[in-house]
């Protein structure tokens, strides 16, 4: 048989694998602003729950209308969809093959919504007695660190055992100076490092049955 | 930023794709291509050369096809070379060319191998072509005609050797089904790489021109595969080796996963023995695409292969600790399915993985369909098919290693 071989063979063939891959690339970076535009409708919705919250407080304050079980189970339930929420942009972080500025935007006005939902309960805590529910401050590492992981394993599983817990995870190398502060606060110096109820710290991975000891 | 692993496997897929999409064109091009068709007037002699090592029961109904071959018997010399064996083959062989007189039986003192068998015959062949043909296969009456005939078309003057398309025998349990699988592709790139002159491998029932054979010393006995070396021999010295596109021969393979790990570990020893022998033809301009691309090639598929085995299984294995320490720190939550819309569960697929990785089964499932339609078996999908494709490569990358690490040591070779 005749030797086929033509250089334009190969030419066309690394051309349309080219091609392949551009169009990969432009769908790669279409889901990704998929998932940021998803992202921030989450975030949206969640700002509007906690505007909603903060406008409902302060109509209590200034009609001195007290009812803490509404405003318990209104910050739980805020707290819980944004532990969800978490859960989903750190799920598309992972994933991301661009845009990396949007998608710390995106991490950062999480952040900030949760440290906000952290900041009000225990604002309702001052004014309102307990409704027994517990919550975790969770300083996370990203990079890597199989004792975040371990830590964040830990603690799903005593969410789901209890039931009364609410989890606040905040990436501990963050560059944000509301998390800078909330560290600083508490003098967090390593990941993983969960704060329980305002007040016991715990460095370093706790276990489950440690970590339900120091609950109420 | 991207992750390391998910940068290399897209270099990965990218080659892949590339590779393929260029046997694709290959393909399609050389279908266009009219096939030309030398009748044989005159027949030169051929020196069938069966190197046997107990196969007393496969001998007879091998000697009795090569009898029935369709090629004049006087035309043939069939020497069969027993290189020691511990059975009765000796004894059946003599038993049946006492009716036969073309053929010779030679006997080793002492066992030399396959390759040491070859050369036995090759010092009493008499043929014009050398034709080896392994005590375990059996061949399509037309096949040794259209090999020879080969030879004699239009610019084939350096054609050193001509193969043809192997296909197994015995396709009974999954293992031999799924080389089944295995056979059918590597007919169809044998086929394609010789399209453009890359072919570089002969097989079982190659044929050789015995004078050429001869002045380029024979066949290199210690050589776990003298048939790739030879080929590489003959491609250095300029020689080209082409296939033969009609007639089939079938051969026996490892019924067992053991066995079969055994033959291709042999088999990968040999080709990273042979590669390093004949380095010199790596991206060298004067072998053409089989020096440039080819060759390369089938090196860079290597060395992926190592590296694959050790990216991905360090990744695998940081999977494991994590499943582990899953399992036993919040084993509850395992199963845990977060409430997600169809949305999410959508954009939070590993896009990076699913994209290239269903591009490149894509490429290779049209080629393997199209390997299918050229030794005109039918395809199906069942699960051989699931684990030549999913599960093989894996075991095929673990046995790159294993022969790796036996040729880097030195290990003793056993065929």
């Amino acid at each position: 048989m005749v030797n086929v071989f033509r250089k334009d063979m190969l030419v066309t063939s690394f051309l349309i694998a080219l091609f392949i891959f551009i169009f990969g690339f432009y769908i790669g970076s279409m889901v990704d602003e998929s998932r940021i535009s998803n992202g921030e409708e989450l975030l949206v919705i969640t700002q509007l729950d906690t505007d909603s919250f903060l406008t409902e407080k302060e109509f209590m304050n200034t009609f001195e209308v007290q009812d803490c079980s509404l405003l318990n189970n209104r910050i739980l339930e805020l707290s819980n969809n944004l532990n969800e929420i978490g859960k989903v942009i750190e799920k598309y972080n992972v994933r991301k093959i661009s845009n990396d500025k949007l998608y710390d935007q995106l991490k950062r006005k999480y952040f900030l919504l949760e440290i906000r939902a952290y900041t009000l309960r225990k604002q309702i805590l001052e004014t309102c007695e307990s409704d027994g529910s517990n919550i975790i401050l969770f300083f996370y590492d990203t990079q890597e660190n199989q004792e975040s992981l371990n830590q964040g394993y830990a603690l799903d599983s005593v969410v789901k055992n209890r039931g009364d817990v609410v989890i606040f995870s905040i990436d501990g190398g963050f560059d944000e100076p509301a998390v800078n502060s909330l560290k600083e606060y508490y003098n967090v110096e390593s990941e993983p490092t969960i704060i329980i109820n305002y007040e016991t710290k715990k460095e370093g991975y706790i276990n489950e049955e440690e970590i339900t000891k120091l609950l109420k | 930023m991207v992750s390391t692993v998910t940068v290399y496997l897209w270099v990965l897929a990218f080659i892949s794709v590339f590779v393929s999409l260029f046997w694709m064109i290959v393909n399609s091009v050389s279908k266009q291509h009219k096939k030309e068709i030398v009748v044989l007037k005159n027949f030169p002699k051929v020196t069938v050369a069966i190197p046997v090592w107990n196969e007393e029961k496969s001998i007879i109904s091998t000697l009795e096809c090569i009898l029935n071959l369709d090629y004049p018997l006087d035309k043939l010399e069939i020497i069969i070379v027993d290189d020691k064996s511990t059975d009765n083959t000796v004894g059946v062989v003599k038993k049946f060319i006492s009716k036969h007189k073309n053929i010779l039986l030679i006997e080793h003192s002492k066992n030399k191998g396959k390759a040491g068998a070859m050369n036995t015959a090759l010092s009493k062949a008499r043929g014009d072509f050398f034709w080896v043909y392994d005590a375990d296969s059996y061949c399509s009456k037309d096949l040794l005609k259209n090999l020879v005939s080969r030879f004699y078309e239009k610019n084939n003057g350096d054609v050193g050797a001509v193969v043809s398309i192997t296909l197994i025998k015995n396709q009974g349990n999954v293992v031999e089904k799924m080389q089944r699988l295995e056979y059918v592709m590597t007919a169809f790139i044998r086929k394609l790489t010789g399209t453009v002159d890359t072919l570089h491998i002969t097989n079982a029932l190659s044929l050789f021109k015995t004078q050429l054979i001869k002045k380029l010393g024979g066949f290199d006995e210690g050589n776990l595969t003298e048939d790739f070396e030879i080929a590489m021999r003959l491609r250095s010295r300029g020689y080209r080796i082409v296939m033969c596109e009609k007639g089939n021969f079938y051969t026996r393979i490892p019924s067992t996963i053991k066995k079969m790990w055994m033959q291709r570990v042999r088999w990968f020893r040999g080709f990273i023995y042979n590669n390093l022998k004949y380095r010199r033809m790596i991206l060298n301009r004067d072998f053409g695409l089989l020096g440039l691309f080819q060759i390369p090639l089938e090196v860079f598929v290597l060395i992926t292969l190592f590296v694959s085995v050790i990216i991905l299984g360090f990744n695998f294995l940081e999977e494991i600790i994590n499943l582990v320490f899953r399992v036993y720190i919040a084993s509850n939550t395992l199963f845990d399915i977060a409430p997600n819309s169809t949305t999410q569960l959508v954009l939070g697929l590993n896009w990076n993985f699913i994209f290239p990785f269903f591009i490149v089964l894509s490429t290779a499932f049209y080629l393997y369909l199209e390997a299918h339609k050229y030794v005109g078996e039918k395809w199906k999908f069942y699960i051989p098919s699931i684990l030549y494709l999913f599960v093989y490569p894996f075991f095929r990358s673990m046995q790159w290693v294993h022969a790796a690490l036996l040729e880097s040591f030195g290990a003793k070779k056993k065929w």
